[in-house]
């Protein structure tokens, strides 16, 4: 198997025709990608947004095509749609499920805020518009695809309970209830909600599934839950599944990660590392020694490429990154370069150009061992 | 039962109404100058502090409207503190920016009053809340102090200059929220450490001085935190075990946050009753308040403000204030 194989991490920012107001510019701007990328018959959509004539589904399709053509064009082995036809993860997740209500904006940090869902009755998965999407992706993508679904723990994380702590419970102190009440919760979305998306994805062709959980570790006491969850949506399920844990405290994971039936952890790294060349000392890898203290039997995803910054990592730092990770792992078969998270929040030259800095730098490193 | 409650009070960060996040989303993006926020959140402190007065609270708050963090005023403002990477809050999906401490903290200018609007609060009972000295040093990056104790002390006696600042218009009870005193046990020399940070506060500042104990278990900070300076002890119920509080018996108010800052489930007066009683029968304080257990900050706004309008009733049904 090859070394070092690439992928992303799932979110990418919308097209320019879908996040812009469609003048001239943002035409020029489709044209340019779609010339650039190679996307087959562009002159088409372009002549659409010309003639103002195309229904917001078109445009979708089209972002979701342009975006897998920007992964392959960078040449990454592992590759998906950007999420383009998603609002983000949260929130289009749990659109899809009855029993739950959006309350409005709570703060995640200065003006940065999320449209925060209560759970309000038993939750059922209502819609699933996670086949048609990849049914689409499938039929369009050249390389392997690996879609990414937000996990059981994080949605119930995120929201607010209005049902399971409201329910009658005679035993237990009221922290004993309310600690069975997110157990409860956590497991309804995952056997109600995250199960059902995946045994439909499978049956639909999908064998990479990745699984985002960037709130594992928001509580100390219930990491041992989010595994128990992660373990209970992917039980006998014939596809490779990786979980995406980004800007945690990974020490936190420890002993419980050992025992999640997972094939690959996604981590954060580039954030907290140096942008200076060198094998040697570097900070944002650290954590990887716990990784092999525990001898973990999952491949690693160590960030080498930070996605809060314009940055344009050289090939040289991602081959450093990807060596030093692989020493301190102990195992450079079981090392994956990839992006520290999605790149949701760059613009499409940078996280191009990014993506494009990963593929060579890996290339460089596989070479350095091979 | 629930004789004594003396007072009632909300956890002062507010949620920001959706006008006003995009108003400093704006302002972020440079679009707008800070200016627009500040007429913004003027108007909405003023409206939620007639709310807390028509609804018959003891105590009011501002709601902190500016503050981005409670630690954002000192991070940008003390000399020796730079702005550090964002940082999770506890145990929440919320997050502040980190201080770092590269000098000897220093304050060169009035911090407070460009954050707090004290002309709304002139005659009004209200209520401040900053982070508690300890609480302030864990939660930063430490790069300069060789004793951090030297910190804490330091950032108390900062306290108290800012506190002095508002003097005419100062609060009447101010809430240090001090997660990290009950997070754990703390040992012999950080809890003395502690108390003499509290009493540098308590002999500059002349209200109530709440020390609010949230996110962890009360009991850890039990039984010293009863011969610190506090008047009132705050404790969160949700995560505290009564039991390991059952006995005490003090000559200080007890806090209790029967409302849950952390879920949008509207409790009924019969839950806030339930709760205060269950922990009111526990310890025999001189007198309780009722409260929220932390900030509403994690709520939308109207879960916010449907919160404090029940707390007022809680409040006056269980028999205190205006019945």
């Amino acid at each position: 198997m090859k070394l070092f194989p690439t992928q992303e991490v799932g979110s990418l920012m919308r097209a320019p025709f879908l996040r812009k107001q469609l003048d001239e510019s943002v035409i020029s701007e489709t044209e340019y990608w779609g010339r650039l990328l190679g996307v087959e018959r562009y002159e088409v959509l372009v002549d659409k947004l010309r003639r103002e004539d195309y229904t917001v589904e078109e445009l979708r399709n089209w972002a979701s095509l342009y975006a897998i053509r920007l992964h392959e064009a960078a040449g990454l082995d592992v590759v998906w749609d950007g999420e383009q036809k998603r609002i983000e993860m949260y929130e289009h997740a749990l659109r899809q499920v009855k029993g739950v209500e959006f309350l409005g904006k709570v703060k995640v940090w200065d003006a940065e805020t999320y449209n925060k869902a209560a759970i309000k009755s038993k939750p059922q998965l209502a819609e699933n518009t996670y086949v048609p999407e990849f049914q689409f992706a499938k039929r369009h993508a050249r390389r392997e695809l690996k879609v990414p679904l937000t996990g059981p723990y994080t949605l119930a994380e995120w929201s607010f309970d209005e049902y399971y702590i409201s329910r009658p419970r005679t035993t237990g102190s009221l922290i004993e209830r309310r600690r069975e009440a997110k157990r409860e919760m956590v497991f309804d979305l995952a056997r109600e909600v995250v199960r059902p998306v995946i045994l439909s994805l499978v049956e639909n062709g999908a064998n990479r599934i990745q699984i985002d959980e960037p709130a594992a570790t928001t509580k100390p006491d219930e990491v041992g839950l989010f595994v128990e969850a992660f373990n209970e949506i992917v039980k006998g399920v014939n596809a490779r599944f990786t979980i995406h844990i980004c800007y945690s405290d990974y020490t936190l994971l420890f002993p419980y990660i050992l025992e999640a039936k997972a094939h690959e952890l996604s981590i954060e790294c580039a954030n907290k590392d140096a942008v200076s060349l060198g094998q040697d000392e570097r900070r944002g890898y650290e954590i990887l020694k716990l990784f092999r203290e525990h001898s973990v039997d999952f491949a690693l995803a160590p960030g080498v490429i930070d996605v809060h910054t314009d940055f344009i990592e050289p090939p040289e730092l991602v081959r450093d990154r990807l060596l030093h990770a692989a020493k301190i792992f102990g195992d450079p078969s079981r090392i994956i370069a990839c992006n520290d998270c999605g790149l949701r929040t760059r613009k499409w030259d940078v996280a191009y150009r990014k993506e494009v800095n990963l593929v060579r730098g890996a290339s460089i490193a596989r070479e350095t061992l091979e | 039962m629930a004789l004594g409650i003396e007072a009632s009070h909300v956890g002062g960060a507010m949620p920001r109404s959706e006008e006003l996040i995009r108003a400093f989303r704006r302002v972020a993006e440079g679009r707008e100058p800070y200016s627009s926020v500040l007429v913004l959140a003027k108007s909405e402190a003023s409206k939620l502090i007639e709310m807390q007065r028509r609804l018959g609270l003891t105590y009011l708050v501002e709601g902190q409207l500016l503050w981005h963090d409670i630690l954002r005023p000192f991070t940008e403002l003390l000399e020796g503190v730079k702005t550090g990477p964002l940082t999770r809050w506890f145990d929440n999906n919320l997050f502040y920016k980190k201080p770092i401490i590269v000098s000897n903290i220093l304050r060169t200018t009035s911090i407070l009053e460009k954050y707090v609007f004290t002309d709304l609060l002139s005659g009004v009972n209200w209520k401040l809340i900053l982070p508690e000295p300890y609480t302030f040093y864990r939660l930063s990056a430490n790069q300069s102090y060789s004793r951090w104790e030297d910190l804490v002390l330091d950032f108390a006696g900062i306290l108290v200059e800012e506190l002095k600042t508002l003097a005419g218009t100062g609060p009447a009870l101010l809430q240090l929220s001090a997660p990290c005193l009950a997070e754990k046990k703390l040992d012999t020399d950080q809890v003395e450490t502690v108390k003499e940070s509290l009493r540098i506060v308590k002999n500059g500042y002349n209200g109530l001085l709440m020390v609010h104990l949230f996110f962890y278990d009360a009991s850890n900070a039990f039984p010293w935190i009863l011969d610190s300076p506090a008047d009132v002890i705050g404790i969160d119920p949700f995560v505290t075990a009564p039991e390991l509080i059952r006995g005490y018996s003090f000559e200080r108010s007890l806090a209790i946050g029967c409302v849950d800052a952390r879920n949008s489930h509207v409790e009924s007066v019969e839950e806030i009753g339930y709760l205060f009683n269950s922990f009111a029968e526990c310890v025999e304080a001189r007198a309780y308040h009722l409260t929220t257990n932390t900030d509403l900050e994690y709520l939308p706004r109207h879960v916010a403000d449907a919160k404090i309008e029940r707390l007022a009733e809680a409040y006056r049904i269980l028999g205190g204030g205006l019945s």
